[in-house]
């Protein structure tokens, strides 16, 4: 749970998350997204799964394997799915805080004013 | 795009508050708008965000749902101290410095701007420093 405390600099305890995540965030699927998380970046086992890709992206990733420029197929496809549940997680971590605390929430402005200081171009 | 975010001790404490700074959550906005990222902790930075007790709670969550960095080889500590010669920083703020220069950070986010703007200038890296 967020804390009952009240003080807006105080850290965030998530022993559990059951009132204070809003209604409209799913606090027992992010438990277990972070876990996978976690538990993929300690080096979790694999296992094979078949996924279906353009076969154009699929044959170039073939080709920067057999060229040695990436480890594996896996391996490139294990390190972006981890980024992007990366980012699944840290977005309803934000989502959690705004149902909470809207006024927390960075205007559009702010928002596109940091992505042009880091020279990202959002979607 | 996938966009890093480095968080040094206090960048780490900022996440990890009920109410995270705002130009923070401008920061993890974009990251999430991006679609893909990091959030990078070089586990040195434990040493000066933990205490060891009980407080400690909700940092240590936050430590799951980022990228602890738990691998310092020599070859980066290298780097880390060409770095911070002659300059002030300390030898945490050159291995944060060094981490996302290292990964090509679009953020990294702390508590002592002038030191790592200075250590990212010697990196030679673009990455933004954001103040918390």
């Amino acid at each position: 749970m967020i804390s009952g405390c009240t003080d807006a600099s105080a850290p965030v305890s998530y022993s559990s998350y059951d009132d204070s995540l809003g209604p409209d965030v799913d606090a027992e699927l992010l438990d277990e997204l972070t876990e996978a998380l976690s538990k993929t970046r300690q080096g979790a086992t694999t296992k094979p799964v078949s996924v279906t890709l353009p076969t154009p992206l699929a044959e170039a990733f073939r080709l920067l394997a057999d060229r040695g420029l990436i480890d594996s197929v896996s391996v490139a496809t294990t390190h972006a799915l981890e980024e992007a549940l990366q980012a699944v997680i840290v977005g309803m971590r934000l989502d959690a805080i705004y149902a909470e605390h809207p006024e927390a929430q960075p205007s559009e402005e702010d928002i596109a004013r940091m992505a042009e200081r880091a020279g990202v171009a959002l979607p | 795009m996938s966009v890093t975010v480095v968080l040094d001790g206090a960048g780490l404490h900022a996440w990890a508050r009920r109410i995270p700074p705002r130009q923070l959550l401008a920061v993890m906005e974009v990251l999430r708008r991006s679609g893909a990222g990091r959030v990078l902790v070089p586990s040195v930075v434990t040493v000066q965000a933990l205490t060891g007790d009980a407080p400690d709670a909700p940092i240590n969550q936050t430590l799951k749902q980022v990228d602890v960095d738990e691998i310092l080889p020599l070859d980066r500590t290298r780097t880390a101290a060409r770095l911070r010669q002659a300059t002030a920083a300390s030898a945490v703020d050159a291995v944060v410095a060094e981490a996302a220069a290292r990964t090509r950070a679009a953020f990294l986010v702390t508590s002592d701007p002038e030191d790592m703007t200075v250590l990212l200038d010697r990196a030679g890296a673009t990455t933004q420093v954001v103040t918390v």
